[in-house]
Parts: structure tokens; C-alpha cells; sequence
């Protein structure tokens, strides 16, 4: 019983995530997950990431990308609101605490699709 | 597929020398060198027998390949040219901009300070500094008016995101109409000797230009900054003088053998950013330039409509330790130490708050706050301070009100909170103060539990506290290694 109840739920929720796909109210629900190794410098006190909807054209910041988030100490982060339909390019940097900052991480890159939305639904869903 | 795997190569190392080129890079100036290292220099032996990058014998050469974000090094030794003479453009001229994390960096190479000199041939400091004799400044009459002792500004940044680190000059460091330029940083430089910018006299001027959006971001920090000289006013003779600056940050100096005002800020109307300016964790030595006692005072300020924030300096043997127009500027935990007046308030403003102050005086007759209360009224507002006296005959005064009487200054409605005749205890009770520690404190009296400031009085709150430069540090300019293992889900 509580199974198909949960089944039935699901059914209903991709549904109507389809029903927002298609009219395009989702447009901008997206998402990414980024993480990276923490450095080991003891005067690191942040990361900075970039990204865009192009490549990078420089290997240091800014780098041509269009957005950033200080993300402080933290190693993992979840950017949301992605374009659906759309490829995103990311880089990390880091930084001390006299604001000298590091040149770009290896670039990541991730194409938002519904697939891939329902994919990061579900895996949290697992959890 | 051997075609295949040439162009391959050729594509790759094509690819790869694009990247390179069109990243900053690291190179050097070493006047000891007989030519020029391309890509070969050696840092150990100071020779183009290395592989270190390029390196350059001439200042010269070495400003012109400087490039935005890039980091030069210059060795030790003593560096000048011969220029047209200029108001604004230094002998050292800093004009690209960096970027948000990677500045333009230009460093004495760590361990070592090399100088630069305003005038080749003259590395030494003005001789006759209260010379006025000739007014407007003639650039390159050396015998003539103080600031024209040296033509040119020894150093010059003149755009966004550059680090000046660990250089001696001989001469004036100006940031010359900088308007809308930001994220600058002088850091652990010995700058000494007046200029001739705006022909005033100043050792280290910074200039937003009086018009919005100013200048923003400034940061100075861990310098020792002297011997300014005359310039067309004696309160414009600043040792440190900012003009429409904002977010400005001044910490961890040491000021001393100044002419006039040893920090003065100005033209707070037109500051860039939140507009606001901190002062903190300076120390403020006696002038030996002085005209008598006329002449020197520890900070200063005019037009200004925001709140100057200064606190845990130690303010030492100033004719006006508190400098003129000090209306909106909050002082807090800070010492002073034998001044002729230890906060002063003249002109018309909002407000003069003082907490939290270790006053010392040791001789008759001074002030610990005069504040003249034009009109419009100033508001004073004093609370929670230490007033220490081994002297006699110490004042009070805010408008007509001028008491030598800590009762009847409390009766007018100050320091509730305050405390007089109390001892404060140095490290130094000898007085040999001559270096920020002495005034340490081995115990505390006072525990102002209702302050807002902390529970004691002066610089030196707990002990901890680092007052003005210290050097036993270099100056860090390398950035931290890019994080590795990014993953995108």
C-alpha cells in the first residue's frame, strides 16, 4: 500500500514537472553540484566559483565567465537555476585571507537537460 | 599518422605558447646585472645563467614590459633615471591595471628593499623642509621650495588592482587622480621625503580627485612613512594625506618626522565605495622636523560627512594628536602620550565620540579634549576614558566650558564612566617610549564593564595587539595553488 502510494506520487510529481517543462515555467530550474578537493595552504580562507555559458578564454579570473559566487570555505556547492537546454562551464579558484586569489582549476562543464533534472531528483529522492 | 601526430604537435605547442603569452607573468628588475636575461636569469646568482624568466637591468625596461597582473621583483640596490620632470608620473610608473585577485604586483624581492630615488643623484631626504621660498613648484629646482626638493614622485599608481610591496623611496608615492580607481595596496614600504604633486609636500598622496565616484578600496598598511615637508599649507604638509577616498584603510604604520598633519583627510564628500575610512593599529612618533610646536598632529580631517574610525593607535608627543577639524571621527582604545592636545575639535560637523582612551600626560598644562563647538553645535561625546597625570594643570574644555577639574568636567555631563589620576601601568614606566610595546600595560585598573569598547582603556587591550610595522615577516605576493579535483553532477 505504501509503496504504490509512493509510486503514484512520484508518477504525479514528474508529471508535473513535464506539464512545467513543456509550458516553460521551468526555464531556470537547473541545477549543478561542484565540488572539489580542499587546498592545503594554511591561509587559504575561500573559494570563488565561475561559470558561464562559454569556455573560458583565460586561465586566471575573470576569465570571460559571466557569473561568480563566493562560496567561502566550502569544498561542495550547489548552483541552482540553470538554464534548461543549456551548457555551463565551471572553474573553482581559491583564495588567502590578503585576498590574493589562485588561477582556475580545470574547467567542468554540464549541459542542464530535464533528463539530468530528474536524474539529481531522483538521486536525491534515494536519499 | 606521422603527419598526423606533427600537427598534432604543432597545434598543441601553438595552443600552449598562446596560453602562456597571454598569461601574467613573474620577472625582475636587478640593477647588478650587465644585460638584460631573457628567460635565463638566475635568482641565486644574480646572473643570466638560470631559468628564472626574464630580467632587467634598467627600471626603465622593466616598467615598460610590465604588463596588467603581472608580478615584478626588484633586488636590492638603488634605482633612478633622469625623466622630464612631472608632477604625477614617478620615476617608477605603475599604469596597468590588475585584475580582482591577481593585482599588479611590484615587490622588493623578499629579504631584500630595494630604493628608489625622485631625483637621480638625490637619495637622501630634504634637507631644509620648512623652506617656502618658492611657491607655485618649480620641478627641478632643487634649492628652491620644499616640495620642489624632488621633481618627479619617486613611485606612481595610476590604475586598478596594483600592490606596491617592500620598496625604500627617496621621495614622494602618489596615486594622482585616481578617480574611479580601486583595490591599491601599499604595503610594508619605507616611504620618505616630500613631492612635488599638487606642490605640498606630502610623502605618500592619495588622490580620488573631487569628483564622484572617488577613489575606493585603498589599503595602507605595515609602512613606516616620513618626512613630508612645506607645502602651500602647512595642514596640507600631511605626512599621509587622502583626498575623495573612501574605504580606505590605514594600519599598522609608523608615522614619524612629519611637518604637518601626519594622516589628514579630505574631500569626504566625493569619497569612493561606503565612504568610510579606518585608521587603527598606527603608531605616531614625535617629529624631529617640526617647525617648533606648531606644525605636527596625528590625524586630521576636512569636508568630511562620514564617520573616521580611529582606534588602537598610540598618538606620541603631537601638537594636536587628534589634528584639526576633527569633527566625525569616533576614537576609540586608543593611547596618547604627552601631546599638546589630545583630541582637538574645531571646525562645525556632527560628531566628536571618544571611548575607551588611555590619555598620559606627563607635563603641565595640556589638553586631553578641546573641542571649540562651532556652530553649528558638534555633539562631544566622551565615556569610559583613563586620564593618567603626573603633570599638573590638565584640561578639559568643549565650548565655553574649560575645566582643569575632573569633577566639575563630569558635572558638565562627560566621562560618567572616566576615571582620572589612575595609574596605567606600562611596561615602560622609565618613559623611555620610544617603541609601541613600551606602552604596554603589565596590569589593568579599569574594567568598564558598560562600554561598548571593551573593559580597558588604550592601544593595547589585551597585550596581543600589533601597533605599527612589523617586518619580520616578508610580504607574501604569491598566490595560493589552484584547487584540484573539480566535479560537476
Amino acid at each position: 500500500m505504501k509503496k504504490s502510494i509512493i509510486i503514484l506520487l512520484i508518477i504525479l510529481f514528474v508529471g508535473l514537472l513535464l506539464f512545467q517543462a513543456l509550458s516553460g515555467k521551468i526555464e531556470a530550474s537547473g541545477q549543478a553540484n561542484l565540488s572539489w578537493n580542499p587546498n592545503t595552504e594554511a591561509d587559504v580562507v575561500g573559494y570563488r566559483i565561475y561559470y558561464g555559458t562559454a569556455p573560458r578564454n583565460a586561465d586566471c579570473p575573470p576569465g570571460g565567465y559571466t557569473d561568480n559566487i563566493d562560496v567561502k570555505k566550502a569544498t561542495n556547492y550547489k548552483i541552482e537555476n540553470l538554464k534548461n537546454n543549456q551548457t555551463y562551464y565551471f572553474s573553482v579558484t581559491s583564495y588567502d585571507n590578503s585576498k590574493k586569489e589562485s588561477c582556475f582549476s580545470e574547467e567542468m562543464k554540464k549541459t542542464i537537460s530535464i533528463v539530468s533534472n530528474l536524474k539529481a531528483i531522483f538521486k536525491k529522492s534515494d536519499k | 599518422m606521422k603527419l598526423k601526430i606533427i600537427l598534432t604537435t604543432i597545434l598543441f605547442c601553438g595552443f600552449f605558447g598562446l596560453v602562456h603569452s597571454a598569461s601574467a607573468k613573474t620577472f625582475y628588475l636587478d640593477g647588478d646585472l650587465s644585460f638584460n636575461c631573457s628567460g635565463n636569469y638566475s635568482i641565486a646568482n644574480k646572473n643570466c645563467s638560470g631559468s628564472d624568466g626574464d630580467a632587467y637591468v634598467s627600471l626603465a625596461d622593466a616598467e615598460t614590459a610590465l604588463q596588467g597582473s603581472d608580478t615584478l621583483y626588484i633586488r636590492s640596490g638603488t634605482y633612478s633615471h633622469a625623466t622630464t620632470n612631472s608632477n604625477t608620473a614617478g620615476i617608477l610608473d605603475i599604469t596597468k591595471a590588475g585584475s580582482a585577485g591577481n593585482p599588479t604586483i611590484v615587490s622588493g624581492y623578499p629579504g631584500e628593499q630595494p630604493v628608489i630615488c625622485a631625483y637621480q643623484g638625490h637619495c637622501n631626504y630634504n634637507p631644509n623642509p620648512a623652506d617656502n621660498s618658492v611657491t607655485p613648484c618649480t620641478p627641478g629646482t632643487s634649492a628652491g621650495g620644499a616640495a620642489c626638493y624632488y621633481p618627479n614622485p619617486a613611485v606612481s599608481i595610476q590604475n586598478s588592482y596594483v600592490k606596491l610591496i617592500n620598496i625604500k623611496t627617496y621621495g614622494q608615492v602618489v596615486l594622482p587622480y585616481i578617480n574611479g580607481k580601486h583595490d591599491i595596496t601599499i604595503e610594508q614600504c619605507d616611504i620618505g621625503g616630500a613631492g612635488p604633486f599638487l606642490n605640498q609636500g606630502q610623502a605618500l598622496a592619495i588622490d580620488g580627485y573631487d569628483s564622484s565616484p572617488g577613489a575606493y578600496n585603498i589599503t595602507v598598511q605595515n609602512n613606516k612613512i616620513h618626512h613630508s615637508a612645506w607645502g602651500e599649507a602647512i595642514l596640507n604638509s600631511s605626512t599621509l594625506m587622502t583626498y575623495a577616498t573612501g574605504d580606505l584603510i590605514i594600519e599598522n604604520n609608523e608615522f614619524s618626522d612629519g611637518y604637518g598633519p601626519d594622516v589628514r583627510i579630505k574631500d569626504g564628500n566625493y569619497q569612493g565605495g561606503t565612504k568610510s575610512v579606518t585608521i587603527r593599529n598606527n603608531f605616531f612618533k614625535p617629529s624631529t622636523i617640526s617647525p617648533g610646536n606648531s606644525g605636527v598632529s596625528g590625524v586630521g580631517q576636512w569636508d568630511q560627512l562620514y564617520m573616521v574610525y580611529v582606534h588602537n593607535n598610540i598618538f606620541f608627543g603631537k601638537n594636536i594628536a587628534g589634528g584639526h577639524d576633527t569633527s566625525n571621527i569616533m576614537y576609540y582604545n586608543n593611547t596618547f602620550i604627552d601631546n599638546d592636545y589630545d583630541l582637538y575639535s574645531w571646525a562645525a560637523g556632527l560628531t566628536l565620540s571618544s571611548y575607551n582612551n588611555l590619555h598620559y600626560h606627563s607635563n603641565s598644562s595640556k589638553y586631553y579634549i578641546y573641542h571649540e563647538n562651532q556652530s553649528p553645535t558638534t555633539v562631544l561625546i566622551s565615556d569610559y576614558n583613563l586620564f593618567y597625570q603626573t603633570g599638573t594643570g590638565n584640561k578639559w574644555k568643549n565650548g565655553a566650558t574649560s575645566t582643569t577639574s575632573f569633577s566639575a568636567w563630569q558635572g558638565a555631563g562627560y566621562d560618567a564612566n572616566s576615571i582620572n589620576s589612575s595609574d596605567p601601568n606600562f611596561v615602560n614606566a622609565s618613559g623611555n617610549f620610544n617603541i609601541p610595546t613600551d606602552f604596554k600595560r603589565n596590569s589593568y585598573t579599569e574594567n568598564f564593564i558598560g562600554s561598548s569598547y571593551g573593559n580597558h582603556a588604550g592601544a593595547y587591550e589585551t597585550g596581543n595587539e600589533t601597533i605599527g610595522v612589523d617586518w619580520t615577516t616578508p610580504a607574501d605576493v604569491t598566490p595560493p595553488a589552484s584547487p584540484t579535483g573539480l566535479s560537476v553532477s
